[in-house]
């Protein structure tokens, strides 16, 4: 029966080239572009290597060094009252100032106090902050480099092309390892096989590549080469003794409702710490807050004050967004579909005629209708791939590679039929509901 | 007329219902797009403040390498030596807030009685003119400055205004991160973030250990000789390898940060109002469909009403006015919601720009709605009465 239905709605898509063409147009393009928003949300908050474990993850970017001061402003209002000078006093205590220092962590405070989460699985504390120019061949290479400590890559699952990366001996020994993307390894060696063994040269200190990496490709691990935390040679950001420097720590549970854990494993922690001694005399409140992975992003687009407010706000921002882009295209073509019942009555007369309820016609129009969307999905699918290698190819969101895997493939397919079945129910309805005699007194076919 | 108008468009008010509901959100959509793009475009026409061409910058952190005493000497032979290579025009420096550095230090007070606030940075003395800013009152740092008995700001003419009104502030004294501050200039702009940035009160302090020690130059500005290219950064790079006894600085290219910090903000606008266009169009050619396949089923009903003297004009007149009637509908309900996010002040940003939004969305959706009806509405029009007629 379904297959007679399939049948059916590809010739009928032929009958009318004009209106196939109107609707194949509004469902392929809607469809590319939810397929693309998909496509960004499988990269960046998806779980995709080399952040498998997201869902599973807490992250504590910063400390917090505050002082608070409290101080009592007096307010003089002078207003001419009835000829007479009449001084109006008031006064308020509030937060008058206070000293604030924010910034990454010291290694050795992240070693201190943040090795020994009871509920973390894995943990790892890197630092992200830097950048070293090259001139290869008369021109610049920036690398983006990643100090870490060995668990780096228990916690990370970065896909190796060759090679594999340091472990406890070689951070400790301050070996001389390093492992680089194939990017790196192509704008630097210019080639992106056999690269283990070369020597590359960043710091004034030569690296021997032991591994070579796919690029991360999302804006939270933007890096191009991983040594060993021991070769950070600014000393300040691992040993300062105000606890600053450049270095956050990530943490990952057992299962997903470890986060909650987690989190509160190290407010716990935060909460038996006290300010650095050196620090002492300018501060007297210390805060490491610790945020979930998805917070944390959304705190780095949205910026706002709080993580959980960004993270609501940027569900809220992208629900609309998806909704606006759904809703329009969804609404016109109901509204194209709606007009054209009459096209079929004839049609439907005589399967009334003939003993079809209206269940029966209203799936066969549902159907009909996912057809249709099935086939501006494939355009739409071929459409999206474009996009995604025109952005990947032009670098348009910087360091950000847009995947393509199954489940964006399940998400696609999942977007097509819930935009075939919420476009169609309402024409198919309508078409089910068309009384026999009518239907029939339209007797052009 | 009107009022037969009126009758005809209630009798099919379920698929008119959908049709204005359509045309609504449309419009909502492009009145929240419009006004994004004109709020984000509104504050490129303000001056950037400082020039881009040719220029370099260099950052290389703390140094922490280098002892307090060390670090002031050993920048000076950096400048030396940077200033003895022949495309090197003007070198100055900085902390951590400058250009396209995204990072902000701002300080408020209201120690005499009203609200002093602004972002600033700490600067060396040929900062101005090395980044090719505008004074346009006042008088830019000299070198003679270090011995001021004050900390010496420059304000842009945003804080000036905002904080003193129309007073002339010119080597007036005010309070300002814990030190006397004397203001001796006005500049025209200093949107360090990038041309998208709001303009707000921005203020340059001159480096002076006895008053904003704290402030470290973590960041040279270097001005180009035209000619210079990459080879020629590279010498530079050995300049500031050899001088700072590190390799871990970063030289970048200001045009190129420039263009970067543009695009990140030119991507979102130019994807959402790409995305409006393709919702638009959607919109039209759905309505386009509907339309001539809803004034192709009337042709009986055109054929009576020319049979009996209609004119072409009067039918036209007609459909489109069934169509603009619904379009306006659905507009003004739009707009009346569209016009409390500025009566209400829901945001705090310019209302014309909501007013703006609002206007060229009633614009856009008039126009496409029209052209949608025009075309099915002249066809009919040309529809014969006999053949019209002779069909029913």
């Amino acid at each position: 029966m379904i297959s007679n239905y399939i049948k059916l709605a590809i010739r009928v898509l032929g009958r009318n080239k004009f209106f196939t063409a109107i609707s194949l147009f509004g469902i392929s393009f809607t469809l590319a572009i939810l397929m693309l928003i998909v496509s960004v949300m499988e990269t960046e908050v998806g779980q995709t290597p080399p952040l498998s474990e997201k869902d599973k993850m807490v992250i504590v970017p910063n400390l917090n060094l505050k002082r608070q001061f409290y101080d009592t402003i007096y307010a003089y209002d002078t207003t001419m009252y009835n000829g007479a000078q009449v001084i109006d006093t008031s006064f308020t205590l509030n937060e008058s100032g206070q000293n604030n220092s924010n910034n990454e962590f010291a290694y050795w405070f992240l070693e201190k106090h943040l090795s020994n989460v009871p509920n973390a699985k894995k943990f790892t504390f890197f630092n992200s902050n830097n950048v070293y120019n090259s001139y290869v061949n008369n021109s610049k290479v920036e690398f983006k480099t990643v100090y870490s400590d060995h668990r780096f890559w228990d916690l990370f699952d970065f896909q190796f092309v060759e090679g594999f990366g340091f472990g406890e001996s070689a951070v400790e020994n301050e070996e001389l390892v390093a492992v680089i993307t194939t990017e790196l390894a192509d704008k630097y060696f210019g080639k992106v096989e056999n690269v283990v063994g070369e020597i590359l040269e960043m710091d004034r200190k030569n690296f021997k590549v032991i591994g070579v990496v796919e690029p991360a490709g999302i804006m939270l691990l933007a890096v191009d080469i991983i040594v060993p935390y021991t070769h950070d040679n600014i000393d300040a950001q691992r040993r300062n003794e105000n606890g600053f420097g450049g270095y956050m720590g990530m943490f990952v549970g057992e299962k997903n409702s470890d986060v909650g854990l987690i989190k509160n494993d190290i407010e716990f922690i935060n909460s038996n710490t006290e300010v650095p001694a050196v620090a002492q005399d300018n501060y007297d409140i210390i805060e490491f807050e610790p945020f979930s992975f998805h917070e944390a992003y959304a705190g780095q687009i949205l910026d706002l004050d709080d993580e959980e407010e960004s993270l609501k706000w940027m569900k809220w921002i992208m629900f609309s967004l998806m909704g606006f882009l759904i809703i329009l295209p969804t609404l016109n073509l109901i509204n194209l579909n709606v007009s054209r019942i009459m096209e079929r009555s004839s049609e439907i007369g005589v399967r009334k005629a003939f003993g079809a309820d209206r269940n029966t016609i209203l799936f066969q129009f549902v159907v009909e209708n996912i057809v249709q969307t099935f086939i501006g999905g494939l355009i739409g699918l071929v459409m999206a791939m474009l996009f995604i290698y025109i952005i990947n190819d032009t670098k348009l969101m910087g360091d950000v590679i847009l995947k393509l895997n199954y489940r964006f493939f399940f998400f696609s397919l999942i977007i097509c039929l819930i935009f075939g079945l919420v476009s169609g129910l309402l024409p198919a309805y309508r078409m089910s509901k068309m009384h026999v005699v009518s239907a029939l007194k339209q007797n052009k076919l | 007329m009107i009022k037969h108008i009126f009758i005809l468009i209630w009798n099919k008010k379920g698929a008119n219902a959908l049709l204005l509901l359509e045309v609504l959100l449309a419009f909502i959509v492009l009145f929240a797009v419009l006004s994004f793009v004109f709020y984000n475009t509104d504050r490129l026409s303000d001056p950037l403040g400082f020039e881009t061409e040719n220029r370099k910058y260099i950052s290389y952190g703390d140094l922490d390498n280098f002892n307090d005493s060390t670090r002031i000497l050993v920048l000076e032979e950096l400048k030396r030596s940077l200033l003895d290579l022949e495309l090197v025009e003007e070198v100055s420096f900085g902390n951590d807030v400058g250009p396209f550095k995204s990072s902000n230090w701002c300080h408020g007070n209201d120690d005499l009685g009203f609200d002093i606030s602004a972002c600033y940075s700490v600067v060396e003395y040929d900062f101005i003119k090395t980044n090719g800013m505008n004074i346009v009152e006042g008088r830019d740092f000299t070198e003679h400055d270090l011995n001021a008995t004050y900390q010496l700001m420059i304000g842009n003419q945003t804080f000036i205004e905002e904080t003193f009104g129309e007073k002339n502030m010119i080597d007036s004294i005010i309070p300002f991160q814990g030190a006397e501050t004397k203001i001796i200039g006005i500049m025209d702009e200093y949107k360090y973030n990038g041309e998208f940035e709001e303009s707000a009160n921005r203020v340059l302090l001159l480096s002076n250990p006895e008053f904003n020690g704290y402030a470290r130059m973590t960041n040279a500005y270097l001005k180009m000789d035209p000619s210079a290219d990459v080879a020629y950064e590279e010498k530079i790079s050995y300049m500031v390898e050899s001088t700072l006894k590190t390799s871990s600085y970063v030289i970048q290219d200001a045009p190129l940060l420039r263009k970067r910090s543009n695009l990140e903000n030119w991507i979102p606008i130019v994807a959402l109002l790409g995305m409006c266009v393709f919702l638009c169009l959607n919109v039209a050619l759905g309505l386009f469909g509907v339309l001539s396949y809803s004034i192709n089923r009337r042709k009986a009903e055109v054929g009576l009403r020319r049979a009996i003297g209609a004119h072409a004009g009067s039918i036209i007149q007609q459909f489109t006015f069934e169509v603009l009637f619904l379009a306006g509908l659905a507009v003004l309900f739009g707009a009346f919601f569209a016009v409390q996010i500025p009566i209400m002040n829901v945001m705090d940003v310019d209302s014309s720009v909501f007013y703006r939004g609002i206007l060229y969305a009633t614009l856009i959706v008039l126009v496409v709605v029209t052209i949608c009806a025009l075309y099915p509405s002249i066809q009919a029009s040309r529809i014969h009465p006999a053949i019209a007629l002779h069909e029913d």
